[in-house]
């Protein structure tokens, strides 16, 4: 049993569950967490940026001997032109940059991937030898339409153009229905695998997730006590705060 | 009464929920799971790559959705390992390498040596990297996450080009990565792509499996637990690798508990609203 | 269209032919081909790797943006100042271990770090990614699921056709996805996958190619206009 891995699962579980604890109220030991977090997540990001910028553009420079990388590293800096007062619509250059760029590329991408393959997919045969399939297929194609329909919004939606809309509507919130029923399994897959870490169920993929091994995990437990000692007494101590004494001054007034 | 201590105090409901996903964890129990058709189809596209092709597996979800996609990548990279096959790791999440890393760590990779059969090439910085890949990997990311200069690797002397793989499958947890596979790699060079979702995002891709653009969709934790009893009837191995299949009985505990809430809710509505009818 | 469109500056139109002459080529370099004059994929794939290097110069901005707000906090005293310096502590600290141990490390050869100092800190870094990072993360999420579960007690109720249909959907979908019911009734199995693969693949569709009108209308307007024009 490795040492740094226990103590490791019992900072992990005091973790989760100081972030669990927001279910009861909110409480100092939550918003530790909040500010941790962010501090944590940002580091890390400028760990992963630096090093790109790094092997994108300083490489080429430094390493290959391609000069012509000077030219965008120094537009590239305009960026932080930002934080100066006199020169900040500066980064507005390499923004333009990547506007630019991106616009052409969405022209040509979205067009092919969301635009002309999907309705080359809704171009399938209505009427075939089955009953189900062309049921299926009607219900695609119909559907298709009419909920493309409902976002026709120059025209009113009314008389027998407001039935259409109306059937397209109800797609749509067969849509949304069926993207709750699937978001209720995301949610409780996330809270089932927390359940595993905290009780330090041999299942929950310790190593795959960094926190040693089901031997260190076995002994997640101690640490969900420990942690309800700790916040019980933080709540005990809530409860009993006094409150504070009035001024003087206004004691006298009264 | 029930209804106003659910209504009036959530907390309860919190530790109905709580409890409901507990007890089933501490029996580990354990159950088979039915087959959805999108799990099954990227299976069998796996299973029939010719020897030596490359996969690219795209590392593409953050931390906070690890429960759901990482049993995925599990079992698809522990299938991939299982077959001829040569795999790639990239990301387009800055957390999307240590998890490449965790997953290749508790596989069982057989004979397979890393530079030869599987590489873990980094992060995919921006839309422009991705775009260049499939011209020249090694140009677009000079170094993999060891600090090799990617040229000098095996893997790529015989792969130098994205769009020589014969797969790119993305974990994807908003969309975003899919969407770049699917305009970039396979709109320019018609890579075949499959996507590991979270629940909440996989609705939104079956248009692109209905069209054709996906060979396949796993869908959250249960597509892990599917996809390892496939493996487990193929090759009798990887049943609890992930350990997506012993949260199956929590998972459907917990869905029964929020049908019986929204019942229980409805119930309790419409009981309410014909008592104040009969009032009026 | 309104009849007083607003001028653009010298630098405001400069800008706009930038993105406009960018914009034009990567939109046609995609279906355009010069054969036996210049290989305009060659030129593309170079002028990306200009871009990234461009993109990639921004890497500080939000590290320094937190910081001065943070470091705002901790000098007027603000009620949360005491959070404030944690945040920048773990900010610098992660910072310094990312950079010397993470994936993404400097030197992960080790030709100017020593080895020793890497040595040193992967299992702090590996503390702070695993043991903290991940674990805050995951468990912030799992927070929806509580809330899910008061909703729907409380939130979702069938008072029309509408709020019924999204109602029905989603619990058909759910019954289906649970393998305990799929096993006693593989129907609810396959309801859900019907469900999934027609009306919500057509209802999805429909926003599909509606939202790529609108996003191709708007990226061809924003190459010929500028934003604040008419």
């Amino acid at each position: 049993m490795n040492p740094i891995d226990l103590i490791g699962v019992w900072v992990g579980v005091f973790i989760t569950l100081m972030v669990l604890s927001f279910l009861y109220k909110e409480n100092p030991f939550f918003r530790l967490t909040e500010y941790v977090f962010i501090g944590l997540a940002a580091g890390y990001a400028f760990a992963a940026s630096l090093r790109l910028f790094i092997d994108q553009a300083l490489n080429p420079i430094f390493v290959n001997g391609n000069l012509t990388f000077i030219v965008p590293v120094i537009l590239g800096s305009l960026f932080y032109a930002q934080f100066t007062k006199k020169y900040s619509s500066l980064y507005r250059l390499p923004l333009s940059l990547a506007i630019g760029y991106g616009l052409g590329v969405t022209i040509w991408s979205v067009f092919a991937t969301f635009f002309v393959k999907q309705v080359i997919a809704t171009m399938i045969p209505l009427f075939t030898g089955d009953a189900l399939t062309t049921f299926d297929n009607v219900v695609l194609v119909a559907g298709t339409i009419l909920s493309l329909s409902y976002f026709i919004l120059h025209r009113e939606q009314k008389g027998v153009w407001g039935g259409f809309t109306k059937i397209g509507k109800y797609f749509i919130l067969a849509t949304l229905g069926a993207v709750f029923g699937s978001t209720v399994l995301g949610r409780m897959a996330i809270i089932i695998q927390r359940v595993q870490f905290l009780v330090g169920d041999p299942a929950f993929p310790w190593r795959a997730l960094g926190m040693g091994t089901a031997t260190e995990g076995a002994y997640a437990p101690i640490g969900v006590v420990a942690f309800l000692a700790v916040f019980g007494y933080y709540l005990y101590r809530e409860r009993n705060k006094t409150p504070k004494a009035e001024p003087a001054s206004k004691a006298t007034k009264a | 009464m029930a209804a106003s201590s659910l209504r009036s105090d959530p907390r309860l409901v919190y530790l109905i929920l709580l409890l409901v996903v507990t007890v089933p964890v501490l029996t580990h129990a354990v159950i088979s799971v039915p087959i959805t058709p999108t799990t099954r189809a990227l299976y069998d596209f796996i299973q029939n790559l010719p020897p030596n092709s490359l996969v690219v597996e795209s590392f593409d979800y953050a931390t906070s959705v690890v429960p759901e996609l990482h049993p995925q990548a599990i079992v698809v990279t522990q299938h991939i390992f299982l077959r001829p096959l040569k795999v790639l790791f990239v990301a387009q999440d800055p957390n999307g390498p240590p998890l490449a890393d965790a997953v290749l760590d508790t596989i069982n990779k057989g004979n397979k040596s890393y530079g030869v059969d599987y590489a873990n090439l980094g992060y995919i910085p921006n839309t422009a990297t991705l775009i260049g890949m499939p011209s020249n990997i090694a140009q677009f990311l000079p170094l993999d996450t060891r600090g090799n200069p990617t040229a000098s690797l095996p893997i790529i002397k015989e792969f130098p080009a994205a769009k020589d793989a014969a797969l790119v499958i993305t974990f994807d947890d908003d969309g975003s990565a899919l969407y770049s596979y699917l305009q970039y790699w396979q709109g320019s060079f018609n890579i075949a792509v499959a996507v590991g979702a979270t629940a909440t995002v996989a609705p939104g891709f079956m248009p692109f499996y209905s069209s054709g653009q996906l060979v396949g969709i796993l869908i959250s934790i249960r597509g892990a637990a599917e996809y390892e009893s496939l493996l487990n009837q193929q090759y009798n191995c990887c049943l609890g690798i992930s350990g997506a299949s012993s949260a199956m009985v929590a998972l459907s505990a917990s869905h029964l508990l929020i049908v019986a809430m929204v019942v229980f809710g409805n119930a309790a509505y419409f009981i309410s609203r014909r008592t104040s009818k009969r009032e009026k | 269209m309104s009849s007083d469109k607003k001028k653009m500056t010298r630098g405001e139109l400069g800008l706009q032919v930038i993105i406009f002459s960018l914009g034009f080529f990567y939109a046609i370099v995609y279906y355009v081909a010069v054969p036996g004059t210049v290989n305009l994929q060659a030129v593309s794939d170079q002028l990306l790797a200009y871009l990234t290097a461009v993109l990639t110069a921004a890497f500080a901005i939000g590290v320094i943006n937190l910081t001065r707000v943070h470091v705002n906090n901790i000098k007027r005293k603000r009620a949360t100042w005491r959070y404030s310096v944690i945040l920048i502590i773990c900010l610098f600290a992660m910072a310094i271990f990312s950079m010397i141990a993470s994936p993404f490390a400097l030197d992960p050869r080790a030709t100017v770090i020593p080895a020793g100092v890497i040595a040193f800190s992967t299992p702090i870094w590996e503390f702070l990614y695993y043991k903290i990072l991940v674990n805050i993360n995951s468990t912030i999420f799992s927070l929806l699921a509580f809330f899910i579960a008061s909703a729907a007690y409380r939130a979702f109720k069938a008072r029309s056709l509408e709020s019924t249909i999204l109602l029905v959907a989603g619990l058909l979908v759910i019954l289906g996805q649970a393998p305990v019911v799929d096993l006693v009734w593989p129907g609810f199995g396959a309801i859900r996958d019907w469900i999934l693969a027609f009306p919500n693949t057509a209802g999805q569709r429909g926003i599909l190619i509606g939202a790529a009108l609108g996003i191709l209308v708007f990226s061809v307007r924003r190459l010929f206009r500028y934003p604040w024009g008419d």
